[in-house]
């Protein structure tokens, strides 16, 4: 496994607070890696630690293989929680600096520069301190500074907080276009409807532990499945006593099933048809919000 | 990519992040333009005519009034004037300083005590002269016995002839010094504090070592300070040659050469240490209380300075000029003096530049161990523990 970017085992803690504890998973080439958790999970301290800024009191972060240094870093593209540009700055003497500070020569600095105003819809603005321009825009500049070195890696802390759909839209598309163009591509975020439009695998964090890690069919796998079934003259309680059959809700006629290891779906749905007709009986697919809001409080 | 030419690259952003600006360009003007009413004014304001003074009638002979106030040390300029009335018209009007009536003063306000002097003088040998004359001496016989009684001065210790001016020189040193670190000190701190309200620095530093940021700020910072220290300079040098205010040139020149190397010492020492200060806290106002330490340090050479321009040899500032945060403002005062020796510079300046290298070590670690830090005021022994 030779490119991908690896958090092993990482730790650290504040005090008597654990900040992290065994921070561990892996991000592949080409893979969109949503990271999601509740406020404090540990999500920021993760890529923090990550990029450098914050020092780990125990673990590793490996890109190829190879522990993650400066040099390593400067080919990372970086976009912390908190937006940092220099506000009095014009946008594109500003993302002409960083791309330099990131090793490329001036020409290809001013040519990447160019190019990522233009793709992210900012180029008419490039002469106006970033100060001047509306928190949107801002942040579409701010994801400019993550891309226009050309990163190996990008590390995204919130990128999609505060933008428009429209903007949602442009970034989602040009992070696509990154993982598909090989690049490991690690972005927080609490939009989980969008995490799980858009992202092949996914890492929830609680109380700063990966606890549960995969793409969202493989934590769907995982979860405990649920049945709806609509069968009007169904009294309360007509399927207890059913092995692993567990009732969540009923009302109306409308009964929600959680099945546990060892339940069969055909005998329920043979218990059913026994009370009368039936006008639905599905499998409920559990969305990210569902499966985050289980693992989180589990 | 080498470690220095990141720090280039810093040192370059700073450099036009300050020079870029209105208000550098625009400071830097008014300053010149201040500079130069300084230098130039007294010259244009002064009275190159002398005193006029108004003759009404058979007064004093002009030649020996003229040559009266040479030895007093003014310059008269006698003009005669028709009658009283006119006169008093002339001296109410300012073409006239004073005119004389017989032996009568007539003054708008006040007689002059020289000219009052010059006055008395001329009339007396006047009388003398021709009292002597009707009991028939040669009035020859009376200039050359005169001009033997003339006072002699001996010296034993005489004023140097351009003290004044050595010490007009060390005082704009001074003050335009002061000026200098005070300046672009705080400039180097509250860059610091921008990156870290702005953020910025968690970009900066997910890629490039705190010590090359500190480093690129400072030398960008510093250049943009040296520049305008050379501007200033240049006119200042330039504009009192050319008005006669300076005829001290080779001094003038030498302690302004001095004046750009104790700046780039003293401002080396204490950017650093502003730069710790400002890494300290993480919004523009809390700014003032952490840099106090280091704008005492300025202030406290700059009163010593302000106190001893007048006798710099003496006590106090000759013995603080070679104490390492003291010599940048103090040692070009003795430059421009002449009371520092080879010796004298060349120990303050291994000192200096011994004290920087400690201090920008420590400052250094305070520097890198605090910068990432957001939110609370960092303490400086968490700063050094963490770095």
């Amino acid at each position: 496994m030779t490119d991908s970017f690896e958090i092993d085992r990482v730790s650290k803690r504040y005090g008597d607070v654990v900040a992290l504890a065994d921070m561990t998973f892996d991000v592949r080439a080409g893979e969109l890696f949503g990271f999601v958790g509740s406020n404090g999970a540990g999500k920021t301290t993760t890529m923090r630690i990550a990029l450098g800024v914050l020092g780990a009191d125990a673990g590793e972060v490996r890109w190829r293989g190879a522990p993650v240094d400066l040099d390593t870093r400067r080919r990372i593209g970086y976009m912390p929680e908190e937006r940092g540009l220099y506000p009095k700055m014009p946008v594109r003497d500003q993302l002409v600096y960083l791309a330099r500070l990131h090793g490329l020569r001036a020409t290809a600095a001013r040519a990447a520069t160019d190019y990522w105003t233009e793709r992210l819809g900012v180029a008419q603005r490039r002469g106006d301190a970033v100060e001047k321009l509306s928190l949107g825009n801002q942040q579409r500049v701010q994801l400019a500074a993550a891309l226009v070195h050309d990163p190996e890696v990008l590390v995204l802390d919130e990128p999609f907080s505060g933008l428009d759909p429209v903007a949602v839209e442009v970034m989602s598309g040009v992070l696509r276009e990154k993982a598909a163009a090989g690049v490991p591509v690690i972005f927080s975020s609490h939009q989980l409807d969008l995490v799980e439009r858009l992202c092949d695998r996914v890492g929830i964090v609680a109380a700063g532990r990966m606890v549960a890690v995969g793409t969202v069919d493989e934590l769907r796998q995982g979860g405990r499945s649920q049945l709806a079934v609509h069968a009007p003259a169904a009294p309360a309680g007509w399927a207890a006593g059913l092995p692993g059959v567990r009732e969540v809700s009923h009302e109306d006629g409308r009964t929600v099933l959680e099945l546990g290891d060892g339940a069969d779906d055909q005998a329920v749905l043979a218990a059913a048809t026994a009370t009368g007709p039936v006008h639905e009986f599905a499998r409920r697919r559990p969305s990210l919000t569902d499966l985050f809001r289980e693992v989180v409080t589990a | 990519m080498r470690p220095l030419r990141t720090v280039t690259l810093v040192a370059r952003r700073e450099f036009d992040a300050r020079v870029r600006t209105k208000s550098f360009v625009i400071g830097l003007l008014v300053t010149v333009l201040l500079l130069g009413a300084i230098t130039v004014g007294p010259v244009l304001l002064a009275d190159d005519d002398g005193q006029r003074i108004g003759l009404v009638g058979n007064g004093p002979d002009p030649v020996l009034l003229t040559e009266t106030a040479e030895q007093a040390g003014i310059e008269l300029v006698p003009v005669e004037v028709a009658d009283e009335r006119t006169a008093r018209r002339q001296v109410v009007d300012g073409e006239l300083d004073a005119a004389l009536v017989g032996t009568r003063v007539v003054v708008e306000n006040e007689l002059d005590p020289v000219l009052r002097g010059v006055l008395e003088g001329a009339l007396t040998q006047s009388a003398v002269a021709a009292a002597l004359a009707d009991r028939g001496v040669d009035p020859q016989v009376l200039s050359t016995a005169a001009e033997g009684a003339a006072l002699q001065v001996t010296a034993l210790d005489p004023p140097e002839p351009q003290a004044a001016e050595r010490t007009g020189i060390a005082f704009i040193v001074v003050v335009v010094m002061y000026f200098q670190l005070l300046t672009f000190g705080i400039a180097v701190a509250m860059g610091v504090v921008e990156e870290k309200t702005s953020r910025v620095v968690e970009v900066l530093l997910s890629t490039i070592r705190p010590w090359q940021l500190l480093l690129g700020k400072v030398l960008g910072i510093g250049a943009a300070g040296l520049v305008q220290l050379v501007v200033l300079g240049a006119v200042g040098l330039g504009v009192g040659t050319a008005t006669g205010v300076i005829t001290l040139t080779g001094t003038a020149v030498s302690v302004f050469l001095a004046s750009l190397g104790w700046f780039l010492l003293g401002f080396l020492f204490y950017a650093v240490l502003y730069a710790a200060a400002g890494a300290l806290v993480s919004r523009q106002e809390e700014l003032n209380a952490v840099t106090t330490p280091m704008t005492l340090l300025i202030l406290a050479p700059f009163f010593v300075a302000i106190y001893s321009v007048q006798s710099p040899g003496g006590g106090l500032a000759e013995t603080l000029a070679w104490v390492p945060p003291f010599s940048p403002i103090l040692m070009p005062i003795q430059q421009a003096s002449g009371e520092a020796g080879l010796g004298l510079t060349v120990l303050a300046v291994a000192l200096m530049l011994a004290a920087t290298a400690v201090f920008t070590w420590l400052g250094g670690r305070v520097y890198a161990g605090a910068v990432l830090r957001s939110g609370a005021r960092v303490r400086v022994k968490d700063a050094l523990r963490a770095s």
